[in-house]
């Protein structure tokens, strides 16, 4: 397996919370502008190496690190890094949808707004909602509250908010958990259609959706990376006996 | 009969007179429910609760029955409008009134600018560490302190050692000593019931903590702060103790134009007043401790509406 320069790598990343060591030297490179699946069974870490590539786990107090974890080459841990600013490139999307009580459009604008956006500010509401494939369902309500769309709309208001910071990476940490079948769908579809202009990490639960939405798929078992390649060939050639056991449903 | 067969097929089953939830009672030996007992004990259960509320609502009716009676003929425009005077008859509490209403709004901007500060920092900012614990464990304490204590900390802080005297700004700052521990600990409460995922959106869009808690946790937080507020207010407008250990003045014949005019407030003239012999003096006081109740009413009014306002525009 090979492909260009990585956006994102993590080289011998050891993390801890507290004694616990919860990842062990991983070394994972992301490859740029495709869909990138951590799946593995609950508590295997893969989570957590999802924050690692936002510093999301700066707000865990017992959180420790050792490694590295590379954006463009550079160490997002240094200590000159200016986590804000770099936040705004590597955007997220949580497990529950969680919108700002204030209205669809501020939703929208608030992040861009924080971080000195110079454009248009109406246009950059219906250019984002329009690339989360949810402008048709709100361009008349603009003004309700990010809370009272359904819990799919509201997941899709969150892709939009994030989309709106003009990221290189989208990081979404088990998107669809929280979401109905046909949610689902319109999220796995509006996935594979983002990832023409972005890179996007997957954390997900659900083996199907690893297998129908990515490129390249990662198994991680128990803190430990045990196999990262084409998704194609993780679901029907995996190297290791344990990966192939995951992936038929014998544990996890 | 057709459009309502659901209806119809449950009447089918159940005739009056026949316990079909409990087909087979006397088989079921295992199960023994005396459902006398447990009707009873529901019965007492509820006329215990019921009288602890009337106890309550009981005492406040006395309350306001007999204040009523004794000061209700004292209540006029007149004595909303004179000020205190020697003679019962021409007595009032305009100087009172006025005094109340400067301490309390200058008590409520310094209270609600240190203590939800500082509820902000120990909820939002503030390390776990060891000397945050101490403040933490202080604040409690705080709250607990009686308030004749907080008298004479204004006394030798504010009064002497600041040189602001007898003014309403030293009787304001010290009543917002007083009422902070409540406000912090009931802001610290409001913000700990913002759910985390808010403060992670945010973090996650490059926000600081400093916009993060501005436009998203405290606009949320408000109503519960807000709460706190109010009874902090209603404390500070109720208490005489700290501002008579302070040497706030007892006959006031003017109204405080600044912060540093001397003051009396609502609870100092009706203290005054119950402490002479004449009894129109003391019908006074029941006149004072009318007015002072509908003040509270009012603010808490005030508040709950905001607060209602608040909530509905999510």
């Amino acid at each position: 397996m090979s492909f260009g320069s990585p956006i994102l790598e993590t080289k011998n990343l050891n993390v801890y919370y507290g004694q616990k060591k919860v990842v062990r030297n991983v070394s994972l490179k992301i490859p740029k502008k495709t869909v990138t699946a951590l799946i593995g069974p609950s508590g295997c870490g893969k989570s957590t190496i999802l924050r690692t590539f936002n510093r999301m786990n700066d707000f865990i107090d017992i959180f420790r690190l050792e490694g590295e974890v590379l954006f463009e080459g550079s160490d997002i841990y240094n200590s000159h890094m200016e986590v804000t600013e770099f936040r705004r490139r590597v955007g997220m999307v949580f497990q529950k949808p969680n919108p700002f009580t204030s209205s669809i459009a501020k939703n929208i604008t608030w992040g861009p707004q924080i971080n000195g956006y110079q454009g248009d500010f109406n246009e950059l509401v219906e250019n984002s909602l329009r690339k989360a494939a949810l402008w048709d369902e709100v361009k008349d309500k603009l003004n309700d509250s990010g809370l009272a769309l359904s819990g799919g709309q509201q997941q899709r208001l969150c892709i939009a908010r994030a989309i709106a910071m003009d990221p290189e990476v989208i990081l979404m940490d088990e998107p669809c958990s929280a979401l109905d079948p046909a949610s689902t769908l319109a999220i796995e579809d509006l996935i594979s259609e983002l990832k023409k202009n972005y890179t996007i990490v997957i954390v997900t639960h659900n083996m199907q959706q690893a297998a129908r939405v990515s490129e390249y798929t990662a198994f991680m078992y128990n803190g430990d990376l045990i196999e990262f390649d084409v998704t194609s060939k993780i679901f029907s050639h995996p190297e290791e006996k344990l990966t192939r056991d995951y992936i038929v449903g014998r544990f996890g | 009969m057709t459009e309502m067969p659901s209806a119809m097929s449950v009447k089918n089953q159940v005739m009056p007179g026949q316990d079909r939830l409990m087909p087979d009672r006397e088989n079921r030996s295992v199960f023994k429910v005396n459902s006398e007992r447990r009707r009873l004990k529901e019965r007492i259960f509820t006329s215990v609760i019921l009288i602890a509320t009337l106890m309550a609502l009981l005492v406040l009716v006395y309350l306001i029955t007999s204040v009523v009676i004794d000061g209700g003929n004292r209540l006029s425009w007149d004595f909303l409008s004179s000020f205190p005077s020697r003679f019962a008859a021409k007595a009032g509490i305009k100087s009172a009134i006025f005094g109340s209403m400067w301490l309390g709004g200058l008590t409520l901007i310094f209270s609600v600018l240190f203590g939800v500060g500082a509820a902000v920092y120990l909820q939002e900012l503030a390390n776990k560490n060891r000397l945050n614990q101490v403040i933490e464990l202080s604040i409690s304490t705080l709250a607990g302190v009686p308030s004749i204590i907080y008298g004479m900390l204004g006394l030798g802080v504010f009064v002497r050692f600041m040189a602001l005297g007898r003014s309403v700004l030293a009787g304001a700052l010290t009543m917002s000593l007083l009422v902070m521990p409540v406000i912090i600990i009931a802001s610290r409460e409001a913000l700990k019931s913002v759910p985390d995922s808010i403060r992670m959106a945010a973090f996650a869009l490059g926000a600081s903590r400093w916009q993060t808690v501005r436009d998203h946790v405290l606009p949320a937080a408000v109503p519960g702060i807000a709460t706190g507020v109010i009874l902090a207010m209603a404390r500070a407008m109720g208490e005489a103790a700290p501002l008579i250990l302070l040497g706030a003045l007892t006959y006031v014949a003017f109204v405080p134009e600044g912060i540093f005019d001397g003051f009396t407030a609502l609870p100092i003239q009706i203290y005054n007043w119950t402490s002479r012999p004449q009894q129109a003096f003391h019908e006074l006081a029941a006149a004072g401790i009318i007015v002072l109740l509908v003040f509270l009413l009012i603010c808490n009014s005030a508040a709950i509406f905001i607060r209602y306002k608040w909530g509905s525009k999510k």
